[in-house]
């Protein structure tokens, strides 16, 4: 891996409309994408994902801010003379050319020898498994033969960037799961550094090397997917991730290399010392999967089952803590089958392990 | 329940509302139109009447030919030269209202969607003016003693009026004022189509702005720029009121041929004649043209 970074994000902001219309799509935003790194982008509608990809990509300036390729700055520079393609969310194939043809479109535009251009569309077309559809229309393909055909046609110009904007919300979820090992593979393959942007929490955690969660304007946490996962330090990180207990609690002074988590009511949770919160109101977050079930009257959160949701690989209990404290999901592995061992309404014990306990920041 | 309904006799309903519609072209224009083609193929008495029942070709052979002197027959190539003409200004026009309207239209296309309805207004506003008044209007501008005359010579760029009024440019003009917006229309529909992501995808994709036009804005607005041409070229090929208002003598169109033959000249059949290889020369070129447009779209090189 390369120890420049391949895209430098430096204070970028960008406002659509102004007065009382204005909108701040991002707010002063700084990352870094490194070389030949698979980079996504994730957040819920609206937080400024896709804005950011498109200034990236150059179809959008900046309102404010930097943005550096290998060292250099391409904020200023249309699209057209940015090293950098797009993969296009509803892939944007023209469809008054056939799939060589419009594969074939970047090397045109940039003057590349014909026969070099008919060897790389040729190679493009066996990268993405293609072979003889290259005279079709896009409208004579599937939405999964679309997409390797945006692909392909990105790819073939050999940017250093391949921007790639949710390509897989079209395709239904076998095939996306499909095309998500494909990307992959592609993108080991061809060495280019891809920005990937995605809603889908499973897509990013899946693919990417590293994710940046954003939120209204704002990146909250970049990190490895399982950085992300297991030490969300923001609560909304935490909550947009994969399914999440929250709790409010109380942490006091740590004991025996243990602190004390207070709950609403007046159960505690043991909690690591390394965590080493404040003595003070903190806010917990604990994966449901991380924690365990035991019947009524060991050590832990006491409880009774208020609903049981089977899932196939995993029963999900509901389990509606005592004196209050709300619910708690508990995700069990189903190893015996799809018999479950509690019945709604059996009094029970929420387990969790001490290093389970995530203390979130804000 | 309610499509149920609706589609238990659809059929009959459907036919409920095309019938007007078949029911006054049948009657309105298939009928004269049958007439015409009747007259056309009649001959003409001495005194300019329609002999009823008296078949003779001569109104179609008196297009090419001419009975000389002597009884036998020459080419005469005036008519021939006034449909070249009418061919050439209508092309002219098309050209014109092309290279006009699509600029127009594309301008159209890249605003907000809140003024568009306004702009698809203020081009149809010339409808909204009778026609006479309008090429009246375009007469004050262009005699001699017009505005673009006065305002030429005010400014020093000419010391003599310059003829512009009762030529071959001024009816190009009139033509195409008259016209721009069934060019504009059609153009304008087809690019509003066009999804806006394509064209940045060709930018992504190293095409300059010239570049985008050319490999994908005019290929996808193709169905719209012939079906615009078509609804300039056909009118303006028949045109009547401003080849006769804004063209002099010299200048005779079609349009005014045929309508002396009703008029003046009083020879219904010559002029059923002219009508009909007016309407069979157009019949065959639009027809080359979709058929040469149909197999380029289906070209897969």
């Amino acid at each position: 891996m390369s120890t420049t970074p391949g895209i430098a994000i430096r204070n970028i902001s960008k406002v659509f409309g102004s007065g009382a219309d204005e909108v701040r799509a991002l707010d002063d935003v700084s990352l870094d994408i490194r070389g030949n790194e698979f980079f996504t982008l994730l957040g819920p509608s609206g937080c400024g994902k896709t804005t950011l990809l498109r200034l990236i990509a150059g179809f959008e300036q900046p309102s404010a801010g930097e943005i550096l390729l290998d060292g250099a700055a391409i904020a200023h520079l249309p699209p057209f003379r940015r090293p950098v393609n797009t993969v296009f969310q509803s892939y944007a194939l023209s469809p008054h050319m056939t799939v060589a043809q419009n594969i074939a479109f970047g090397l045109e535009m940039q003057r590349m020898e014909r026969e070099r251009a008919e060897a790389r569309v040729a190679e493009m077309l066996t990268l993405v498994q293609l072979g003889g559809l290259e005279s079709r229309r896009p409208a004579q393909l599937s939405g999964g033969q679309q997409q390797r055909v945006a692909l392909a046609r990105a790819l073939a110009n050999h940017p250093k960037v391949l921007l790639l904007d949710e390509p897989l919300s079209a395709l239904d979820l076998k095939l996306r799961k499909e095309m998500q090992i494909e990307l992959k593979r592609l993108q080991l393959e061809s060495g280019v550094t891809f920005v990937f942007v995605t809603h889908d929490q499973e897509e990013a955690l899946t693919m990417s090397d590293r994710v940046a969660v954003m939120s209204s304007g704002h990146v909250l946490q970049i990190g490895a997917p399982t950085d992300i996962y297991e030490h969300p330090r923001h609560r909304f990180v935490a909550d947009f991730i994969g399914d999440i207990n929250l709790l409010e609690a109380t942490a006091g002074a740590p004991a025996n290399g243990a602190v004390p988590f207070r709950l609403s009511g007046a159960q505690t949770l043991r909690g690591d010392a390394a965590s080493a919160p404040p003595v003070g109101p903190v806010r917990l977050a604990i994966r449901p999967e991380r924690a365990g079930l035991e019947p009524a009257g060991r050590e832990g959160l006491a409880g009774a089952v208020d609903s049981i949701v089977y899932i196939g690989a995993d029963t999900v209990y509901r389990i509606a803590l005592d004196e209050g404290a709300g619910l708690f999901m508990v995700r069990v592995q189903n190893r015996t089958g799809a018999r479950s061992t509690y019945a709604v309404g059996d009094a029970v014990t929420v387990v969790v392990p001490p290093e389970a306990i995530r203390v979130l920041s804000d | 329940m309610a499509t149920g309904r609706l589609r238990l006799g659809a059929a009959s309903r459907q036919y409920a509302l095309i019938a007007p519609a078949v029911l006054i072209i049948g009657v309105f224009m298939i009928a004269p139109l049958g007439l015409m083609a009747y007259v056309s193929v009649l001959s003409r008495g001495t005194y300019g009447q329609v002999l009823w029942g008296e078949f003779s070709g001569a109104a179609y052979l008196n297009i090419l030919f001419e009975r000389g002197l002597d009884g036998g027959f020459g080419i005469n190539l005036d008519y021939a030269s006034i449909f070249a003409r009418s061919f050439w200004l209508a092309l002219t026009t098309m050209a014109i209202a092309l290279a006009v309207g699509f600029p127009t239209a594309l301008y159209m296309t890249l605003q907000p969607a809140r003024y568009r309805n306004l702009l698809i207004f203020m081009v149809t506003i010339p409808f909204w003016t009778n026609l006479l008044v309008r090429n009246y209007a375009w007469i004050l501008l262009l005699r001699d003693t017009g505005l673009i005359n006065h305002g030429l010579q005010w400014l020093g760029l000419t010391s003599e009026p310059i003829t512009l009024l009762y030529t071959d440019f001024s009816v190009a003009v009139g033509l195409t004022y008259s016209f721009l917006p069934f060019m504009v229309l059609p153009i304008y529909a087809s690019l509003e189509k066009i999804d806006f992501r394509l064209v940045e995808a060709a930018y992504d994709l190293y095409a300059s702005r010239l570049q985008v036009l050319r490999r994908v804005i005019l290929p996808l607005a193709l169905p719209g720029i012939v079906s615009g041409s078509i609804l300039v070229f056909v009118p303006c090929l028949g045109s009547y009121v401003t080849p006769a208002l804004l063209g002099g003598s010299k200048t005779l169109l079609i349009g005014n041929l045929i309508q002396l033959q009703f008029g003046a000249a009083r020879n219904w059949p010559f002029g059923s004649a002219l009508a009909f290889v007016l309407l069979a020369i157009v019949l065959v070129t639009m027809a080359v043209y979709l058929m040469r447009q149909r197999r380029g779209a289906g070209r897969p090189a």
